[in-house]
């Protein structure tokens, strides 16, 4: 299978996408760091009764730190609002130039129902196309320009 | 078992020489790579990525000015040196899993105090295959690129997502 063929067949959802954290859009932006810190995760989704409302990440963490704002302001205040999401049934080469044009590192992944059901993320499909020659990085030594001058252990 | 290209006659799997000819068959288990996106990470180097200038900081910087730094030039990761070397990176991560909710605690310290020290580097000349490597194994999204031990520019897990795609045809 050439490699072509496989970035317009393979699902997005192949690339490895993590469970999505959901707040609602009360929560307290003190709360959902926390969140954040907890599951080692770069972002949340804010939603209302289960519609997605927004997104909040590191990014705009970043910002809240830099305003001096109060731990117990709402996060629906700090969130990026217009969303760029992906169907379920999405390629990975629409989410590679989804993100490579609009300059995103996550995109939501929403079920046919509207429902949030992953995060697709720059490091996901990384590891997918690395998947792919296994063998160029895998096998690379730790140091570029190593050259080990006996086998080791023989 | 391997069989030797030279005359033929089939050796253990991993040996050195062939025990018939003594031709060296070390080149064998060179990996060749297979498609011309493979060529390129093995060819191409780091420069090719046009590695931004990062943003230095000095390491008594508070940081709370670092992070006001941060968002005004909308940028990830700021690289804190002392003269010409390069001493410790803090990104949007380390702001994040560091700073967290107590960020008011940590405003007037130096930024050194929440630095990630000795950050992995590599130089210019080196192959993207060991940028991606790096990154992919070592979890990293920023690494700083030296030119003979001067700090050059950054390069982020972006900057490789889009040189693989403008190589790779992604036209649906």
């Amino acid at each position: 299978m050439s490699f072509h063929l496989s970035l317009n067949t393979e699902p997005v959802t192949a690339a490895f996408p993590n469970n999505p954290l959901l707040v609602s859009p009360d929560a307290t932006v003190g709360d959902v760091l926390q969140l954040l810190r907890t599951h080692r995760a770069g972002s949340v989704l804010v939603c209302e009764e289960r519609k997605l409302l927004g997104i909040f990440t590191e990014r705009d963490a970043l910002k809240w730190m830099a305003s001096g704002k109060s731990v117990e302001e709402p996060i629906a205040d700090f969130m990026s609002r217009n969303l760029v999401t992906l169907n379920e049934d999405a390629t990975m080469g629409e989410a590679i130039r989804l993100m490579s044009e609009g300059g995103y590192r996550r995109l939501p992944i929403l079920s046919a129902e509207g429902q949030p059901t992953g995060m697709a993320g720059a490091r996901g499909i990384v590891h997918f196309l690395v998947d792919h020659f296994p063998q160029t990085i895998y096998t690379l030594p730790p140091k570029p320009g190593t050259v080990a001058g006996e086998r080791e252990g023989a | 078992m391997i069989a030797c290209p030279f005359c033929g006659s089939t050796n253990l799997e991993g040996a050195d020489i062939c025990d018939d000819c003594q031709h060296s068959l070390t080149d064998l288990s060179i990996p060749q790579p297979s498609s011309p996106v493979e060529k390129g990470l093995l060819k191409d180097r780091i420069d090719v990525l046009a590695p931004k200038s990062p943003l230095t900081v000095p390491l008594d910087m508070p940081v709370g000015e670092v992070l006001q730094k941060m968002v005004e030039k909308n940028i990830g990761c700021v690289i804190i040196v002392e003269g010409r070397e390069l001493l410790g990176i803090f990104s949007e991560r380390d702001a994040l899993m560091r700073l967290n909710a107590e960020v008011a605690d940590f405003l007037e310290l130096p930024i050194q105090t929440v630095m990630t020290p000795n950050p992995v580097t590599l130089e210019s000349k080196d192959k993207i295959a060991f940028a991606l490597h790096k990154m992919h194994v070592g979890g990293y999204r920023h690494v700083p690129i030296l030119t003979d031990g001067d700090l050059v520019g950054v390069i982020s897990v972006r900057d490789i997502l889009n040189y693989l795609t403008q190589r790779i045809d992604i036209s649906a």
